[in-house]
């Protein structure tokens, strides 16, 4: 009998051990998932920020030669205040602040495309070195969102299937390990902006 | 003979399979080569390959030329990205890596480059940087259908600013006034040619002929003798680091 009881002690005290193994492997897993997504959304903002630091001289410079343009240049403007006043908490990334992040910065990748097609319009703007590199830099930026958003979007989808995978899914919904937005192709990303010639 | 039939259907099967999962980007070369002259348009590409090699040795930055006739449908950005992401181009730990693609002119399209930075050399090598080498150095040599001399001479560039020796926005500056460097390394150059056309004229005596030519040396010659410092050395590069992309760069076309 005393036997028993110590097997069972032992037994308990064995399976108390790798429960909390399990836990603890799990839990520090996810953190380290989630951390990994928010350095990805960091990278984001990062790119984000980059074209936004790029357009002040950028619309300076099409200022100079393209005066007839202003209600382009101050579409590219406000667009560029609405982009950089939405703010992201990371660790709380959700849907809508995902779609609020997106739509306001959609809004400034259409502003500014519209921005580079209008200054077709002006020979001399486009012989500006200036403003060639400035376009060059525009470029890499928009080649860097899109990457930076790709990668985004693999890490939240590597934390989303392991929180949503069994048995790491039980702990996730102890500890709250919510599910990651990810990011959408554009709404009409896709289509050339309209210029009218008249 | 039926059996035969259906065999020939699987066999071409298999191959069509295989030629789908060959579409994209190309598989990373084994064992590695920085200079991957895919579309054929580098004559003397084992003598860049040994500067890059030697390039890569000494200062751990990897320069990968990729030459491509078909960029499968991707843009050229994104080709030269997606190179340089998955060969692992450059320092897992500096992400130093840089993919100069190229996609020679043809009677039906156009001559696409781009020069992808890695993480780690953006702030070096910075777009409006790449934009100015593409189109001072690569597009007019590209235009006369010389790729090696445009692939020199953007190397003549790229190679010191990426050692560290150059500021790069100093150098867009001051391009043409850093003859003294340039006169030093020729100087260097030259007296090892002449030392070693003494040598290959001795053996001839004794054999017919040593195995010296001045067709190697002229690819690294052309360079204006910026990069000559680092032709020849060890090959002992080790490979693809694991370096990282993060889209930066700039392209053209011609």
């Amino acid at each position: 009998m005393k036997k028993g009881c110590l097997i069972a002690l032992v037994v308990a005290i064995a399976l108390g051990f790798a429960l909390y193994g399990w836990v603890k492997g799990t839990y520090n897993g996810l953190v380290k998932s989630q951390e990994n997504v928010e350095a990805a959304w960091a990278q984001v903002e990062n790119v984000y920020q980059r074209r936004a630091d790029l357009i002040p001289n950028l619309v300076e410079t099409v200022k100079g030669y393209a005066k007839h343009e202003q209600e382009t240049l101050e579409g590219v403007i406000n667009a560029r205040a609405k982009a950089t006043s939405v703010q992201v908490d990371a660790s709380n990334l959700d849907e809508a602040q995902m779609k609020k992040f997106q739509e306001a910065q959609g809004e400034l990748t259409q502003a500014l495309s519209r921005l580079i097609a209008v200054s077709e319009n002006y020979p001399d703007l486009k012989a500006n070195q200036n403003f060639l590199e400035l376009q060059s830099q525009l470029e890499g930026t928009e080649n860097r969102i899109t990457v930076e958003r790709q990668k985004f979007n693999d890490t939240a989808r590597a934390y989303n299937t392991e929180i949503r995978t069994f048995p790491t899914n039980i702990l996730a919904g102890i500890f709250n390990f919510d599910r990651k937005p990810y990011f959408e192709a554009e709404a009409g990303a896709d289509k050339a902006p309209k210029v009218s010639f008249d | 003979m039926k059996t035969n039939r259906i065999r020939l259907i699987a066999l071409g099967m298999a191959w069509l399979v295989c030629l789908v999962a060959l579409a994209g980007v190309p598989k990373r070369p084994n064992p590695p080569k920085l200079v991957n002259d895919l579309a054929n348009v580098l004559v003397n590409d084992a003598v860049l390959e040994d500067t890059l090699e030697s390039f890569a040795h000494h200062t751990s930055n990897q320069i990968c030329v990729v030459t491509l006739n078909d960029l499968e449908g991707y843009e050229p950005s994104e080709m030269a990205y997606r190179i340089g992401q998955e060969w692992g181009v450059g320092d897992q730990r500096f992400n130093n890596g840089v993919v100069l693609l190229i996609k020679p002119k043809t009677a039906t399209s156009n001559g696409q480059v781009f020069i992808a930075t890695g993480y780690g050399v953006e702030g070096v090598l910075p777009d409006a940087m790449c934009r100015r080498i593409i189109e001072n150095k690569l597009i007019p040599a590209f235009r006369n259908n010389d790729y090696e001399a445009g692939v020199w001479n953007a190397l003549a560039v790229m190679m010191p600013i990426l050692k560290g020796e150059y500021d790069a926005e100093e150098l867009m500056e001051e391009e043409d006034e850093e003859m003294s460097t340039t006169e030093l390394v020729v100087t260097i150059i030259l007296l090892i040619l002449i030392i070693m056309w003494i040598r290959s004229k001795a053996d001839g005596f004794g054999g017919g002929g040593g195995g010296f030519s001045t067709g190697t040396w002229g690819g690294s010659f052309g360079s204006g003798g910026h990069s000559s410092g680092w032709s020849g050395g060890g090959s002992s590069w080790g490979g693809f680091g694991g370096g990282s992309f993060g889209g930066g760069g700039a392209g053209g076309s011609w």
